[in-house]
């Protein structure tokens, strides 16, 4: 046996004693009284410093103490919350701190959902009584701030209802730059800390984000913005910001969400701890993770940001579908007959296109003859080249007959005009037959047939007897226009009248797929035969932003490349009906909301940063 | 508002715990001295913020995981601070542990730095002083048996690097 005076030296033949090994560990042994003032110092200091700060926080204006106490939990610390509240009539200076309460009460609605999402599934240890204190302080938040918060919370839904989601998003705007402006000055008086307050303003970026992009159809957002993707994920970069200076994004720390340090192995279910383990760095991986799939997978380039038609035209020049895919050509045709005509200076490359279309005529495919027409209007192939193709036959039969023409014709005698087959009498006595084949205004798909009518007349050169429908042309872009019903919905155009009149019952003012083909043929006829009375251009040019590619056509639902119709019509509206100039002033009122998003981008990230750095415990 | 926590007691809770947990924390690389240092922030830590305390004070697990979770904090704190003054981890830890030559335990001090780092964290929180198997366990997520077996393991472990220390080469 071994004493503590007189130890053993080790044998290499045994196992080492349990004394030995209490000996060899002698040096690390803390001295327990040395040990227990030294503990007794530092909660003496600690305490000494946390009143200090109480103390500055009581004697801080009166205005900084009760704006704070309208903060979420955990911001400034809960004594100091709790010591926010004045109770002295503040008046005007009170008008910060309401104006603050949008913003908190939404924030503080997702928290709250998330924790109760959390509290689902019990944690043990630290993460446990985490999430159960967390719940404490929300509870205490909403009691102090419930009637605010629920006239704030109704006056959203009621927004909502009347359908008015620019004022919605300009005033939870208006109200988190009045947070921001809190949040930095309470960090500059050094109340709450860096990671606390980016916390926060990520919280209020990435809820800004989440609520433009479900409301992305909104009229000014997008009318105004290249891309209206890119206001989300501006607020998400910025919310990404704010926690990467709030240090949310150390490896340390990600790795701790994932990584069990004693049993050294990986948490059975790492992306549910890691929410658990730390809320905001989850929630803002996940928010950015969507957002920038989203945005990514709608649109494949950054450069679209900047030019929609340099988007266009790459869809263009990659085009290459299968040539039964009619559809598609039929939105190729038209696209690149835009894009020829109203040229940007840059030579579209049709090759894809062009060696279908040449297979096909080889091989003898049977070719739509309005995908045929579009081939040679736009070069894919000559006449000579498909000079045995054409149905002459069909266009004796044409000229012919009197009156109307069969759903079908319309497209033989656009075949047979690019190819310069019909004599002046012959055009004459075909575009009678045309202006007699006249769609009936509001029925299904009469913007589209409209459309190819007047082209068609035209393309025939005799204009002028769609010149005197003009009338009924501007009838049927009124009774299939959304706008009409619902002022503040952006304002596209529908296959039928009756869906028009639908729409504005059913609540869905929000542009759909199915409506990108009236709309680019409401666009077309609105270029010909210009825009109606009672139609907003500024309006039409916000439904045409919600007509980006969405990641659902990549999946292949309802043709992809057809919806880049959509694109057309925004492109033709930017470039036919550009927005009215209105100076420096009209330049920022038709930006607001963009500058508005970068304002509080930029306001974040300053708070953020110039909050002090976290004491002690991360 | 009566909470677990008003049962707390500081002098127990150190008494318990002091051995252990700077055991814990000299094992995960840093000097004796600054182990030391970090178990006392870590009960002024816990001292302070015991109202968030959900557990039960008597019982290890609870108090020994809560505990574990303050002290990882504050490690990952210190160490991202000495990362940011670009002292080598080795060489911390190694500063204040001179190790005399003549000292015959000197051996068996190299041969616990030798140890894998499980094993070490064991032998360490277990042997500084006097506690047991559950404590040690509660502060490491682990069962007292698993802690048992740790400890077997590195004991005989010890054994093959004192003979490898001994044999001439």
């Amino acid at each position: 046996m071994t004493t503590p005076e007189h130890p053993e030296p080790t044998r290499p033949d045994a196992l080492p004693g349990e004394e030995e090994l209490r000996q060899a560990l002698e040096g690390l042994r803390p001295d327990p009284a040395d040990f227990r003032a030294g503990v007794e110092r530092r909660i003496a200091e600690r305490e000494e410093r946390e009143e200090g700060r109480q103390a500055r926080f009581t004697i801080a204006p009166a205005r900084l103490r009760w704006a704070a106490s309208i903060l979420p939990p955990g911001v400034i610390g809960g004594a100091m919350m709790a010591a926010g509240a004045t109770g002295k009539k503040l008046g005007l200076k009170a008008i910060p701190g309401l104006m603050a309460i949008p913003a908190v009460a939404t924030v503080m609605v997702i928290l709250t959902f998330f924790g109760a999402l959390r509290g689902l599934k019990p944690a043990e240890g630290p993460a446990g009584e985490r999430v159960a204190s967390e719940k404490e302080a929300m509870a205490a938040w909403w009691k102090r701030n419930r009637i605010p918060a629920a006239l704030c919370l109704a006056l959203f839904i009621v927004l909502g209802i009347l359908r008015h989601p620019e004022i919605l998003t300009l005033v939870l705007l208006v109200s988190m730059v009045a947070v921001t402006a809190q949040l930095a000055a309470l960090g500059k008086a050094g109340f709450g800390d860096r990671e606390r307050i980016g916390a926060l303003g990520s919280q209020m970026l990435f809820t800004l984000a989440y609520l433009w992009f479900m409301l992305r159809d909104v009229n000014p957002m997008q009318s105004l913005v290249q891309n209206p993707h890119l206001g989300p994920v501006v607020l998400c970069l910025g919310g990404v910001a704010c926690l990467a200076l709030g240090g949310q994004f150390t490896w340390t720390k990600l790795w701790s969400g994932i990584w069990h340090p004693e049993r050294r192995m990986l948490y059975p279910d790492p992306v549910t701890t890691f929410c658990l383990r730390s809320l905001y760095g989850g929630l803002a991986l996940g928010a950015a993770a969507l957002l920038l799939f989203v945005f990514w997978s709608s649109t494949p380039s950054a450069m679209t940001l900047i030019d929609p038609r340099w988007r266009l035209e790459r869809a263009v020049n990659t085009f290459d579908q299968p040539i039964e895919a009619q559809s598609d050509w039929y939105a190729f045709g038209h696209i690149a007959e835009y894009l020829q005509h109203e040229g940007s200076g840059s030579e579209l490359c049709l090759d894809r296109a062009r060696s279908r279309v040449q297979r096909a005529l080889v091989e003898g495919t049977d070719l739509d003859p309005l995908v045929l027409a579009s081939a040679v209007q736009v070069g894919l192939a000559t006449p000579a080249e498909i000079a045995d193709r054409l149905p002459r036959e069909r266009a004796r039969e044409l000229l012919g007959g009197e009156g109307e023409l069969y759903a079908w014709e319309p497209r033989l005698i656009r075949l047979l005009q690019v190819c310069g087959e019909w004599s002046e009498e012959e055009r004459a006595h075909l575009a009678l037959r045309v202006a007699a084949t006249w769609p009936e205004v509001g029925a299904f798909g009469a913007l589209g047939e409209l459309r190819d009518r007047a082209e068609l007349l035209d393309l025939l050169g005799h204009g002028e007897l769609a010149e005197e429908r003009a009338s009924e042309v501007a009838e049927a872009l009124r009774v299939t226009w959304c706008g009409t019903y619902d002022e503040s919905a952006p304002g596209c155009f529908v296959q039928t009248a009756e869906s028009a009149h639908e729409r504005a019952h059913l609540f869905m003012g929000k542009p759909t797929v199915f409506d990108i083909e009236p709309t680019q043929a409401a666009v077309d006829l609105m270029m010909r035969f210009g825009v109606p009375d009672g139609i907003d251009p500024e309006r039409v040019r916000g439904a045409t932003g919600t007509y980006i590619p969405a990641p659902l056509g990549m999946l292949g639902v309802g043709g992809r490349f057809r919806y880049n119709l959509g694109e057309l019509a925004r492109v033709q509206m930017h470039e036919q009906f550009p927005p009215q100039p209105g100076g420096v002033f009209g330049f920022l009122i038709r930006r607001r909301i963009m500058l508005g998003a970068l304002l509080l981008v930029a306001l974040c990230v300053i708070a953020t940063a110039r909050a002090p750095r976290p004491e002690g415990v991360a | 508002m009566t909470g677990p926590s008003e049962t707390l007691d500081l002098d127990a809770l150190i008494e318990e715990w002091r051995g252990p947990l700077v055991g814990l924390l000299a094992a995960r690389g840093v000097s004796p001295a600054e182990a030391r240092e970090l178990a006392q922030d870590v009960f002024a830590e816990a001292w302070l913020s015991r109202d968030r305390f959900r557990g039960k004070p008597g019982d290890p697990r609870a108090v020994g995981g809560w505990l574990a979770g303050i002290a990882r904090n504050l490690h990952r704190v210190a160490t991202r601070r000495r990362d940011r003054r670009e002292l080598p981890l080795e060489a911390a830890a190694g500063a204040a542990d001179p190790v005399g030559e003549e000292d015959p335990l000197a051996p068996l001090r190299a041969a616990i730095q030798r140890l894998p780092e499980r094993e070490r964290i064991v032998v360490q929180a277990f042997y500084l002083e006097e506690t047991s198997t559950r404590h040690v366990a509660a502060l490491l997520h682990l069962t007292p048996r698993a802690v048992e077996g740790l400890l077997r393991r590195a004991r005989a472990r010890l054994q093959g690097l004192l003979e490898e220390s001994v044999t001439p080469l």
